[in-house]
């Protein structure tokens, strides 16, 4: 039995993509099951850590934002021979890349995610605005338009407002968004202008968002109709088709992110753990080359409106029947890397991920200077490790 | 007894005959040996499971390094810089802040609610015995089950103890309760004390009971109302008890994490942020374990004062 953990076991779109995966793994492989099995997302870097580094690992290690720390303990297999011998290289985007770490592939990338502007198109004809807004100034004009027509609980802008590391991802999209990075050329760029005008945005409709939310918290008001707009991942779109009412789920659009940059984010890879035997790294490796075979790269990418990673996976009629599968290509093609291209940040993404919500936090709840908080927040940065 | 028995026995086989060269322990020696051969897997045990873990607390929090494998730790230079971080780093005293007031406003709290429902449940009321199960409930209850409850309770958007607030008056706008670094401990605390209670309820509810009808009969007679007879009769009899309560229900407090971390994961901005949140984030989130030892020790350094510090009174009280 493979033992195979991941926060996406009963996500919508994710779930149904694996399960497939798995029965179609055991399907070839005769007296071998895969368990898997559902850890919360914010549980689930801690576990995998401690397994990694305690020799005692899951067989099928799955990752997003996790990667970094999983990497970091070096008990992740390097993936380059498997990868050079079945030639999936070449059929691979340029993503890829971002799971290389010192010229080793240590894992390999199923799909590339973004984030899309999401909202409720009776809000905006009801507060005036024609189409959704394409640069960050008219964003806020929308906002504050919307927070002067919309009626008594909803919310014209939703965004995780709690603890939570969703805040990283979402402010992170408005400073990649407008032009900015936490590391501009070897340096923090934590207070350079644009980031500051970034966050000051963040912040202003962050205000505008209900208190004490988490991404799925905001998420079901988006479902039910009681928020306006917000901006979120793409894969909320097939959440939507779940969990949103049959007479408010036609009224929920997508629309490009309104900045002059998009952020595209690895969505989930697969890894091989070092510490298991080599009998079993075969086994997960073919569950990995299941995995990345067109049609389950069409079918998981297709179900969470995502980018396959194998190029061209996603089927044509699905495209068609999908039309926000288009915006979703459309905003990837010509997205930044959420991440800056610093080994350092990604060593140290678990601390520094911690700095940043804080300082979030700090900027919606108090009325501090967002120049001061985070001047001060690049001051702890800087303390945990050079750009 | 067997073996005094036999021992004599044996002793009286000898009497009389030529002197036995070789060394033989004594009967007291033989017990003692005995005693520590059957005390044996008990030490064994708390080698294992408690000085060996504090053993490689303090191992660690003296190397120099960031690793998550154990196997490595033993390669790592020796320091004292963790410490020297630790105690310089004013992080370490802001969680020491927050959890002393969480420590004692949780301690507070399950007390008086203690006090109040084991005074309820001693009152021979219809259905008594329905309500000490039903008082009893949140005890067996796991804190990660409360907390969903209460997170759940205490929504700032649709949470019903808003609603309620709102309906009696007491607020005009819903609180964001996990959202606002002025309200987050109390939001957390809620869940905490709704855990401590019962322990409070049951240990006081003992010592109540030990108190006779006839001295409430008596303070009646003499003119005591229910606020005098509390502070003459009732308090006297549970105060040793109470001390007790609050000293294990601190100690558990001092070091919960589950109601803490789940719910707000010690923000907003660290309202919420108690040593064992900040030692949880230190290992797991930043997994810098030397770091986290170190705070790890000096947590136990400072739990083991205020521990000396309480010792006299509850000597004078218990002993």
């Amino acid at each position: 039995m493979l033992d195979f953990p991941t926060w996406q076991a009963n996500e919508p779109g994710h779930g149904e993509a694996l399960r497939a995966i798995v029965e179609e793994f055991e399907s070839r492989h005769e007296g071998v099951t895969v368990n898997m099995y559902p850890v919360s997302n914010e549980d689930f870097q801690n576990q995998i850590v401690t397994q990694l580094s305690a020799g005692d690992p899951p067989d099928i290690i799955a990752s997003g934002n996790h990667f970094y720390a999983f990497a970091e303990t070096g008990q992740l297999e390097p993936l380059n021979d498997r990868l050079e011998e079945s030639g999936l290289l070449d059929e691979w985007e340029d993503f890829q890349q971002e799971r290389v770490v010192d010229d080793e592939h240590l894992a390999l990338t199923m799909h590339a995610l973004t984030r899309l502007l999401y909202y409720n198109e009776d809000y905006l004809a009801a507060a005036g605005v024609d189409a959704p807004p394409t640069s960050p100034s008219e964003l806020a004009d929308t906002v504050e338009a919307l927070a002067g027509s919309v009626e008594e609980g909803v919310s014209p802008w939703g965004a995780t407002t709690t603890t939570h590391s969703n805040l990283f991802g979402e402010v992170t999209a408005f400073i990649v968004g407008m032009g900015s990075q936490w590391i501009t050329d070897g340096e923090w760029s934590v207070t350079a202008p644009e980031t500051v005008e970034a966050v000051e945005l963040y912040r202003e409709l962050a205000r505008q968002a209900p208190p004490g939310l988490d991404g799925g918290g905001y998420r079901q008001l988006l479902a039910d109709g009681r928020i306006a707009m917000s901006q979120d991942g793409n894969w909320v779109i097939s959440t939507l088709d779940e969990v949103s009412p049959a007479d408010v789920r036609p009224q929920l659009q997508v629309a490009p992110p309104p900045f002059e940059n998009s952020v595209a984010l690895v969505g989930t890879s697969l890894s091989i753990p070092a510490g298991i035997s080599e009998e079993r790294k075969d086994l997960v490796w073919d569950f990995i080359q299941i995995a990345a075979e067109p049609e389950f790269q069409g079918m998981w990418a297709g179900a969470i409106d995502a980018a396959p990673g194998r190029t061209g996976s996603v089927p044509p009629e699905r495209v068609q029947e999908r039309p926000e599968l288009e915006v979703v290509a459309q905003t990837i093609g010509s997205a930044q890397p959420e991440f800056p291209d610093s080994a350092n940040f990604r060593a140290n993404f678990g601390e520094i991920e911690t700095r940043i919500i804080d300082a979030m936090m700090r900027l919606l709840t108090t009325d501090a200077e967002t120049v001061d908080v985070l001047t001060e927040l690049e001051s702890e940065l800087s303390s945990i490790t050079e750009p | 007894m067997t073996l005094v028995t036999d021992d004599r026995r044996r002793a009286g086989a000898h009497t009389g005959g030529p002197r036995r060269s070789r060394w033989r322990p004594s009967l007291s020696t033989r017990n003692n040996l005995l005693s520590y051969v059957l005390l044996a897997p008990s030490l064994a045990m708390s080698l294992v499971f408690i000085a060996f873990p504090i053993y490689m607390i303090v191992n660690l929090s003296l190397r120099d390094g960031k690793t998550m494998i154990m196997s490595e730790v033993g390669g790592l230079p020796l320091t004292l810089d963790n410490y020297d971080t630790v105690l310089s780093d004013p992080e370490t005293w802001h969680s020491l802040r927050i959890s002393a007031v969480y420590t004692l406003a949780a301690v507070a709290g399950a007390i008086v609610v203690g006090l109040v429902t084991a005074l309820l449940i001693r009152r021979r009321l219809p259905g008594r015995r329905w309500l000490r199960t039903l008082i009893l409930i949140p005890w067996p209850i796991p804190g990660s089950i409360a907390t969903v409850g209460f997170v759940w309770m205490l929504d700032g958007t649709y949470g019903v103890v808003n609603y309620l607030l709102r309906a009696i008056g007491v607020i005009d706008e819903n609180i964001a309760w996990f959202f606002d670094p002025q309200t987050a401990l109390i939001g957390v605390l809620m869940p905490t004390v709704w855990s401590a209670y019962p322990l409070c309820t049951l240990m006081l509810l003992a010592s109540l009971q030990s108190v006779p009808d006839e001295l409430y009969e008596a303070a009646k007679v003499d003119g005591a109302g229910p606020v005098l007879q509390f502070r003459h009769v009732t308090w006297p009899a549970v105060q040793n008890t109470a001390v007790l309560a609050m000293i294990v229900t601190g100690l558990w407090t001092f070091t919960t994490f589950d109601f803490v971390y789940a719910i707000t994961r010690g923000g907003p901005d660290g309202a919420t942020q108690t040593l064992a949140v900040a030692i949880y984030n230190q290992a797991f989130r930043f997994f810098d374990l030397p770091h986290a030892s170190a705070l790890g020790v000096v947590t136990m350094a400072l739990a083991g004062s205020a521990l000396l510090a309480l010792f006299p009174v509850v000597r004078r009280r218990f002993f």
